[in-house]
């Protein structure tokens, strides 16, 4: 039971992070991009990658909170093994890569991605299907993936609320009728 | 398996997920922009000006006598170089409160007429500084600004970057808190 609960949490939890970082990748693929090419991509591939990571992340994320199979899981630790490993080669090339992933909010590539390994080894190490099996596995899923979309969208708004303010303000102090 | 209406709400939900986050990237640019350009809508308080004319009667300086609306008037300096004044100006169309007087400074005399015709500025609310006499009197450099007198006492100048923000000040009475702090606390 505890088992079962820890697995859908940490699935949860990883589905909501590949959820918004995929959303913000496709959504500026411009500050992706950047990234990519620091990270010694070249500029060809860099718009290739950058919608390609994107994508892979909302279908890994997709596919782990629907359909908790072993596949998923490996992919979703594959991902946090890309990532780690471009926190490693922004280490080794001692620069400061600023990080695209979650619209700017995590900073600059480095220690953070590999401090998030063991994060990313628990769920692909994790047993798929935890507990359940049926329809009540699968309105279980879909319940957990409305709960990280709300979770990425209520995060967003938190953010967005105060900035939307700002804006009207700055379309007033621009003259434009109110 | 994922029905069709089932993986046809999951792409809606990820669309809407991706719409949102291409919002706030909206958002985040204009404020970048905003940023950049030095846009607000800010009330700052003058401080050399407002230190050199607190307390004093603004006939002094050769501002026009107005009527009070509950002890209060006001004078914006404005001048056809500032865009930002004709920004204001536009927005108040001609309706200028009866306790606002526009002093226009800073202008070239053979086109001030049209400018003003253009801004649709009544005679009745204006006054010219010619030779930017009341300017260079009081050490102005700057406008659009407003200064602010109560009881016929000068209170504060401020810069007024909007119309909301000439609104802020000349209806709902707004003084920018700073004004408060230099207040000097009379001890006997």
């Amino acid at each position: 039971m505890v088992t079962s609960f820890l697995n859908h949490g940490l699935a949860l939890i990883a589905g909501i992070l590949l959820l918004a970082a995929g959303s913000s990748k496709l959504a500026a693929p411009g500050s992706v991009q950047r990234t990519v090419i620091e990270l010694g991509f070249s500029r060809a591939s860099s718009a290739v990658l950058a919608a390609g990571l994107g994508l892979a992340e909302l279908a890994v994320a997709s596919t782990l909170l629907l359909n908790d199979g072993r596949v998923p899981r490996l992919a979703t630790l594959a991902l946090g093994i890309c990532f780690a490993a471009a926190g490693a080669r922004a280490l080794v090339l001692d620069k400061r890569i600023e990080c695209g992933c979650l619209q700017g909010l995590t900073g600059s590539l480095g220690w953070a991605q590999i401090a998030m390994l063991p994060f990313w080894v628990a769920v692909g190490s994790g047993p798929s299907r935890p507990g359940q099996s049926g329809e009540t596995s699968i309105s279980t899923r879909y319940m957990l993936f409305v709960a990280a979309a709300v979770a990425v969208a209520a995060w967003r708004c938190f953010f967005l609320a105060p900035r939307l303010v700002a804006m009207g303000r700055l379309r007033y102090s621009l003259g434009a009728p109110q | 398996m994922m029905t069709a209406a089932a993986f046809a709400a999951v792409a809606a939900l990820l669309i809407a997920l991706v719409c949102l986050a291409a919002l706030v990237e909206v958002v985040n640019t204009l404020e970048h922009v905003q940023q950049t350009t030095g846009i607000s809508e800010e009330i700052v308080e003058n401080q050399a000006l407002s230190d050199l004319l607190r307390g004093k009667d603004p006939a002094a300086f050769g501002f026009p006598s107005l009527h009070s609306v509950g002890g209060a008037t006001f004078y914006l300096f404005v001048s056809p170089k500032c865009l930002n004044c004709a920004t204001i100006l536009e927005r108040l169309g001609g309706q200028f409160p009866s306790h606002l007087s526009l002093i226009v400074t800073n202008f070239e005399e053979e086109s001030v007429d049209g400018w003003l015709l253009g801004a649709n500025v009544p005679k009745s609310s204006r006054v010219l500084d010619h030779s930017r006499r009341i300017a260079n009197q009081i050490g102005l450099n700057q406008t659009p600004t407003i200064v602010s007198c109560f009881n016929e006492k000068i209170v504060f100048a401020a810069s007024v970057p909007s119309h909301r923000a000439l609104m802020k000040v000349v209806k709902d009475g707004y003084i920018p808190s700073s004004v408060f702090e230099e207040v000097p606390t009379h001890q006997e």
